[in-house]
């Protein structure tokens, strides 16, 4: 297969699994995934890990199958981690477990790692939705910082910066890199406000209701 | 079959009485290091009770062994996984994985000792 080959079967794997288990975009959330692994009999253990460059695994052997996810992932990267293995659950495990794929061999499997982002990205919040969004709320090419704040305080998916600017960065609205030094959330909160759980009545409430607590 | 949990037992209290290599440790503490009680180490240790592979799992990083260390013939450290790790592996990545690895298959020899329940009529 080739790679543009490729690269369609897993948009369009993507729409298939989106049917298959009913997911809306602006309703798809951790519990959904769990759900997922659920009826894929795929056990989810969140555990801690040391390391910094492993966010997820999947394993698929004699004990079955199952996924490790870093317990301290924020919410939006633990979610493209979960579906990034659900992937190769759905695509891949017949290599792994034939030993064809091996653990850590990033190169050799670069190919597969890419279109598993592209299926995970598909998956999570389909590119024609994003398109229509940007439209609505005016983001185009030459796209500034504040453009992709405005597009995460109306995009219903749960997705992060990162997801925003890949996508912006592959549409050519912006150059790669561009982005790369942006505090996106303090850039958010310079035009929207604090988040209700960082404003100070919120923190003084919380924090007389756990004193009492104790 | 060897008795699994008779097994876990007696590594438990092998575990527990050469801990910081003098006199050990006593149940009481252990069982504060786990938060749980001491009747519960005393019951793992005689096999009344039956450990879960998470509680295996706390042991493990409590005593710094390997959790393959609770059960005959040691470890089958191979990881079939595939990672979603940006970049090639460095050895003390795989160290996270080897653990997960050895739990999956304490969790997975735990199932299988494990009766099974029979159903209500």
């Amino acid at each position: 297969m080739s790679n543009r080959d490729y690269y369609i079967a897993m948009r369009e794997l993507a729409h298939e699994k989106r049917i298959e288990f009913d997911i809306a975009t602006d309703r798809l959330d951790l519990n959904v995934i769990a759900r997922i692994y659920k009826a894929e009999d795929i056990k989810l253990d969140r555990r801690a890990i040391k390391s910094s460059r492993i966010r997820a695994a999947y394993f698929n052997d004699a004990d079955g199958c199952s996924v490790l996810v870093k317990k301290s992932l924020p919410r939006e990267p633990k979610l493209f981690a979960l579906v990034h293995e659900l992937k190769h659950h759905f695509v891949d495990r017949d290599a792994i477990v034939a030993g064809e794929i091996q653990c850590g061999d990033y190169n050799a499997n670069e190919l597969i790692e890419k279109n598993t982002e592209v299926f995970t990205a598909e998956f999570i919040y389909p590119e024609a939705e994003m398109r229509e969004l940007a439209s609505k709320v005016g983001v185009r090419s030459g796209c500034s910082a504040d453009d992709v704040c405005r597009l995460k305080h109306e995009c219903p998916a749960p997705v992060s910066y990162k997801f925003l600017v890949k996508r912006l960065e592959w549409w050519k609205y912006c150059p790669r890199g561009a982005f790369k030094r942006i505090q996106f959330s303090k850039l958010y909160e310079r035009i929207y406000g604090l988040p209700i759980y960082k404003q100070e009545w919120f923190r003084a409430r919380r924090e007389k209701s756990l004193t009492s607590k104790r | 079959m060897t008795d699994v949990y008779k097994v876990i037992g007696e590594r438990i209290r092998e575990l527990r009485r050469k801990f910081g290599g003098s006199g050990g440790i006593s149940q009481e503490a252990l069982a504060k290091a786990m938060n749980t009680t001491p009747n519960t180490i005393s019951r793992w240790e005689t096999a009344a009770y039956k450990p879960s592979a998470h509680d295996l799992d706390r042991l493990a990083r409590f005593f710094r062994v390997p959790i393959s260390t609770f059960f005959e013939g040691g470890s089958d450290s191979r990881v079939e996984a595939l990672l979603s790790a940006t970049g090639d592996l460095r050895d003390e990545d795989f160290e996270d994985l080897i653990e997960y690895a050895q739990f999956r298959k304490a969790r997975a020899t735990l199932s299988t000792a494990k009766p099974k329940k029979h159903p209500k009529p």
